[in-house]
């Protein structure tokens, strides 16, 4: 037995988790292809809870030493090898990941039919083949987003996200879908390019890619803050931060409920997790607090815009993905809680604080996507206005939605409302007042849009609407658990903020080449 | 007894109401509960009677380690909401008589009763929070139950409100918290290491207008007389009585009466006798018996909002268990006189008068008719406004709510008697009954046992006089409104609501403005053009 034990410490400790990370998905997605459409569910449904198991034997690993896990790829250590490392941040991430990859997997056998049509069998055959396809590689390019150490590498993963979403979005084939897509790739496209310029700048000036040599190395400059301003502005394309939101509601209300609700609560966080690494792992402190101001300043539009936006929608889905754009702003507002008003660079609360709400909103969002899946099947549409008397129909599915929207608004005691408390705390102890009004207003919108939903669902004297289909127990169990997931965030708060600040290195002690 | 379980109270307080909410998962189970509702508070009223000044719990295995503890202020309100919650319980079946009480309706009457009676007993800030959400926000629920246009705006404006409060109470918090880091979460504690710094005086306006809000201070009390007149009656006795307090408590607890908030203290002053005068003039233009008795809190409520100014102004000791007394009066007057609009309803005109007459004597109570329980409220209370014109507001707002009262009852005497009459007449008539008693004898059982003065003092023929004649005055006023107030024209429910209208106007703008906008970022010049304009803001901006 106590070997046993050692062996699952020695694993978790020593790096051969994060290979299997990223190798899981893999094998997954290359049996996924071999066995073909009958067996791929099984297949990525395994690997799926695999995978699972993986990111908690990571949490654990890094809990118990109180520091990052680190593995070299063949042995050679940067700059001439490749790093995968996991800090809390990483962990954490990694763990939502899993969690709401495999509700989504759980979630999506029947969800192929939306909107309920009677589609030829061939096509039904090849979305629900691609889609457990791009599941799994979904999850493998997250946790190499996660996990990689080096601008190139993580170049390549982020790639790999688009090259899973993209397709995604599309996977109803419809015309509308399609275009949607279409938008998408464009923008990821032109946000690759802005970053791989970065990359080929950083790499032109000081000779590496890797993060913590580059912590080391890099001097301030307008050289720098051009290199930090295109990365930064192509990696908000991607995570549909405003102004360059534009792409998300079509594309994000388009696709299948399972993959929208990939997309929403993941796939926009690739993009935001680089931001971070970018700006408090390669800079950390570097650049004036006014540029972070920048990045507050367009979250705090995306609250206002998305919020405003949400209220005027008339098709749930589409209020949920403006919804997504406005939940996504309160991400960014953590860099300039963190970068400060001359009162100095201090990462901590801030940075804990946006990725409080960055997993909080990603097990809402896909609650709440997941929800609207549901309804729409059953009930045929998602016209807001129509959706009176739903609770009576519906509870179950209307219980998680009801959570998930407590969740979003900011509501104690749930996740989200943990979240906008330590934002609020940094916003108060840095006299940055005035993100703290937007962190207010924000939930003002959101109780707003979400009660635009809640209230008629729960209606008394009004004439439900007809079921034309069931709805399955089990796809309802799993949308409420992610919502109570949400919940179980903010209940429990404690030990993920702690883990967030796990294995953090502190900016001063970086490794000189 | 063993007085080991004496600090447990808070816990044994809320544990049939949360055994309750954990049964209401069986479908089995839940069409049982409302049978059951009126003994639900009563483990409340045992722990505010036996609980009182024990030692407060720390529930170490839950998350954030929440604290609940009873104090004198606490323990007045509880122990009083805890039996209005149990008579108006009581009483919810025979609104029900035709149908059986929605599941829905089952669940957040639980929900709003355990947050209604754990905002008295919560000691840290956040389970404190959580209760003060319990009891605001599932009480939507509550009150739309008929689906009409004007409930759904009654609710809606509600909701908006709660969430609004809420939103600025998160803010306060957070502020609390920020200013004194090491002080843990505890309130006392948190109050007590307030400093008088610009951030403190801000945290303080923000709690007085976040707890002003539920309390339904002028001129952000529209919300209330909308929200009474819509919900059902047993809703809006445990509402008006039970729910506001929950404002109140959060004032007593939260604001600092040590002294040094001498601004704070005038304000409230002000926007109290504002809302104590406003409340009844708008409420004698009432008809609806529901509405008038809204206005008549949004009195009462501002009168207690004087009471407590007085106190920032000038401390005063036992100030803070003064107005507990006086609310605590308030939760049960006013849920006894909610239910009397029920018990109207269902009454014969002939027999009408049989309810009209201790109406009135209840009514009065509220203004301090010598020897009812409001006299005592108001003989405690007292004190802090001293001898000056202050003094006199508080007797004029005094005889204004007599002329009220009065009001009020001449319109109950109008009130139509429903067609069908429910079949459990006997429950809503005992359950009045049983709130009337309460409200006139509580004050009476408690007044020395807080220790505010002794019987003594009451029959002091100067201090009857003193709380007579403005109720002669109210009186008097009322006469001739009865003679001559045909003429009074009728202000709206909600008044000033109005003059928010062109807000909506405002908000249709920017929503045009904000699709437009939307449109134009989707052009592909204009996504390109932001592209490189962001670069370029951002690049200067890390330069700068």
């Amino acid at each position: 037995m106590s070997d046993l034990n050692a062996m699952i410490s020695s694993i978790s400790s020593d790096g051969t988790l994060l290979v299997f990370s990223l190798v899981l998905p893999v094998i997954g997605m290359l049996l996924a292809m071999l066995t073909g459409g009958r067996h791929a569910r099984t297949v990525v449904l395994l690997m799926l809870v695999a995978n699972v198991a993986v990111a908690s034997g990571i949490i654990t690993g890094i809990w118990e030493s109180g520091q990052a896990i680190t593995y070299h790829l063949g042995g050679w250590s940067p700059p001439l090898g490749i790093e995968l490392r996991a800090d809390g941040l990483s962990a954490a991430m990694m763990a939502v990941t899993a969690l709401v990859s495999l509700a989504a997997g759980l979630y999506a056998p029947a969800g192929f039919r939306f909107p309920p049509s009677k589609g030829s069998p061939a096509l039904e055959s090849r979305m629900s083949f691609v889609f457990w396809f791009l599941l799994s590689a979904t999850v493998a390019a997250m946790n190499l987003v996660f996990l990689a150490q080096d601008l190139f590498s993580l170049y390549v993963a982020l790639e790999l996200v688009a090259f899973a979403g993209v397709p995604m979005v599309a996977l109803s084939g419809s015309a509308n879908t399609l275009r949607a897509a279409l938008r998408y790739l464009i923008f990821a496209l032109i946000g690759s390019i802005f970053y791989l310029l970065g990359a080929v700048l950083l790499y032109g000036f000081y000779g590496t890619l890797d993060i913590s040599l580059l912590a080391g190395l890099v001097e301030p400059g307008p050289s720098l803050w051009l290199i930090l301003a295109f990365m930064t502005v192509g990696l908000a394309a991607k995570t549909a931060l405003f102004p360059l939101h534009i792409w998300l509601p079509p594309a994000h209300a388009g696709a299948p409920p399972a993959a929208s609700a990939l997309l929403s609560a993941l796939v926009v966080k690739a993009s935001f997790f680089l931001v971070v690494r970018l700006w408090f792992d390669v800079v950390p402190g570097l650049p004036s607090p006014s540029a972070s101001q920048v990045l507050g300043a367009m979250g705090a539009g995306a609250i206002m815009f998305g919020g405003v936006l949400a209220l005027l929608q008339a098709r749930l889905k589409l209020l949920i993905a403006y919804s997504t754009i406005a939940q996504l702003g309160y991400l960014f507002l953590a860099f300039p809680l963190a970068f400060g008003m001359g009162a100095g660079f201090e990462t901590g609360p801030a940075l804990t604080g946006g990725m409080f709400q960055a997993m909080a909103h990603a097990f809402a969002k896909a609650s709440m996507f997941m929800a609207a899946g549901l309804i729409a099947e059953a009930i045929g549409h998602d016209r807001i206005a129509d959706l009176g008397g739903l609770g009576r129909v519906l509870p179950v599915t209307c219980l998680a939605f009801g959570i998930a929207a407590l969740s979003l608004i900011g509501v104690p005691p749930t996740g989200g409302f943990v979240a906008k408390w330590i934002l609020l705390e940094v916003a108060a102890t840095s006299g940055q007042w005035w993100w703290a009004v937007f962190l207010i207003v924000g939930g003002f919108l959101a109780g707003g849009y979400m009660f635009r939903v809640i209230v008629p669902a729960l209606a008394r004297d009004v004439v439900p609407p007809t079921l034309i289909a069931p709805v399955s127990k089990f796809r309802e169990a799993v949308v409420l658990v992610l919502a109570l997931l949400a919940l179980a965030l903010g209940l429990f708060s404690d030990a993920p903020a702690e883990l967030l600040t796990l294995g953090r290195p502190p900016s001063a002690d970086v490794i000189q080449p | 007894m063993n007085t080991d379980i004496l600090p447990w109270m808070p816990l044994i307080a809320l544990v049939l109401p949360l055994g309750a909410l954990i049964a209401s998962v069986s479908g089995r189970l839940r069409p049982v509960l409302p049978h059951v509702f009126w003994l639900l508070p009563w483990p409340a009223v045992v722990a505010a009677i036996l609980g009182v000044n024990a030692d407060p719990i720390t529930l170490f295995w839950l998350p954030h380690q929440p604290v609940f503890f009873i104090d004198p202020q606490g323990a007045l309100l509880l122990g009083t909401s805890a039996f209005l919650w149990s008579v108006a319980g009581f009483a919810l079946p025979a609104f029900f008589a035709n149908k059986p009480v929605g599941s829905r309706f089952c669940i957040f009457w639980l929900l709003t009763m355990v947050g209604s009676l754990g905002v008295f007993m919560a000691a840290d800030i956040f389970s404190f929070l959580i209760c003060y959400v319990l009891v605001s926000l599932p009480a939507y629920v509550l009150i739309v139950q008929e689906n009409s246009e004007s409930t759904k705006k009654a609710g809606a404006i509600y909701l908006g409100f709660a969430l609004v409060g809420e939103g600025i109470l998160i803010m306060a918090f957070v502020m609390l918290t920020a200013q004194a880091p090491e002080a843990g979460l505890r309130i006392n504690e948190l109050v007590g290491s307030m400093m008088q710094t610009p951030e403190s005086q801000l945290t303080i306006g923000l709690l007085i207008l976040g707890f002003g809000m539920k309390m339904a201070l002028v001129p952000l009390h529209f919300w209330m007389p909308l929200t009474y007149t819509a919900a059902p009656i047993p809703v809006a006795a445990v509402l008006s009585g039970a729910g506001v307090k929950a404002g109140v408590i959060g004032l007593l607890r939260f604001l600092p009466w040590e002294g040094g908030m001498a601004d704070w203290g005038c304000l409230l002053v002000g926007i109290g006798f504002l809302g104590a005068f406003y409340g009844v003039i708008v409420g004698i233009t009432q008809s609806n018996p529901k509405t008038i008795l809204a206005y008549s809190s949004v009195s009462q409520m501002g009168f207690l909002a004087a009471l407590l100014g007085m106190g920032l102004y000038a401390p005063t000791a036992g100030l803070v268990v003064m107005a507990a007394f006086y609310a605590a009066h308030h939760v049960l007057l006013k849920g006894g006189l909610f239910l009397v609009v029920g018990l109207a309803q269902i009454t014969n005109k002939h027999r009408v008068s049989m309810i009209l007459v201790p109406a009135g004597l209840l009514g009065l109570g509220l203004a301090g008719l010598p020897l009812t329980g409001g006299f005592i409220a108001k003989y405690v209370v007292k004190q802090p406004f001293g001898e000056g014109w202050p003094a006199l507001l508080a007797a004029f707002s005094s005889g204004g709510t007599a002329l009220l009262m009065i009001h009020f009852v001449s319109q109950l005497a109008r009130v139509e008697v429903h067609k069908k009459i429910p079949l459990k007449v006997g429950r809503l008539q005992v359950s009045w009954m049983l709130i009337v008693s309460a409200s006139l004898a509580v004050p009476w059982i408690l007044f020395e046992q807080v220790g505010l003065g002794s019987f003594s003092e009451l029959f002091d023929p100067s201090a009857l006089w003193k709380s007579f004649w403005p109720v002669l005055v109210g009186g008097g006023l009322a006469w001739g409104l009865l003679r001559w107030g045909k003429s009074l024209g009728q202000i709206p429910s909600g008044d000033i609501l109005a003059l928010l209208t062109p807000l909506t106007q405002v908000a249709a703008t920017l929503g045009k403005y904000s699709e437009r906008g939307d449109w134009l970022l989707r052009q592909w010049p204009v996504a390109c053009l932001s592209f490189l304009l962001l670069v370029l803001i951002l690049t200067v901006g890390a330069y700068w």
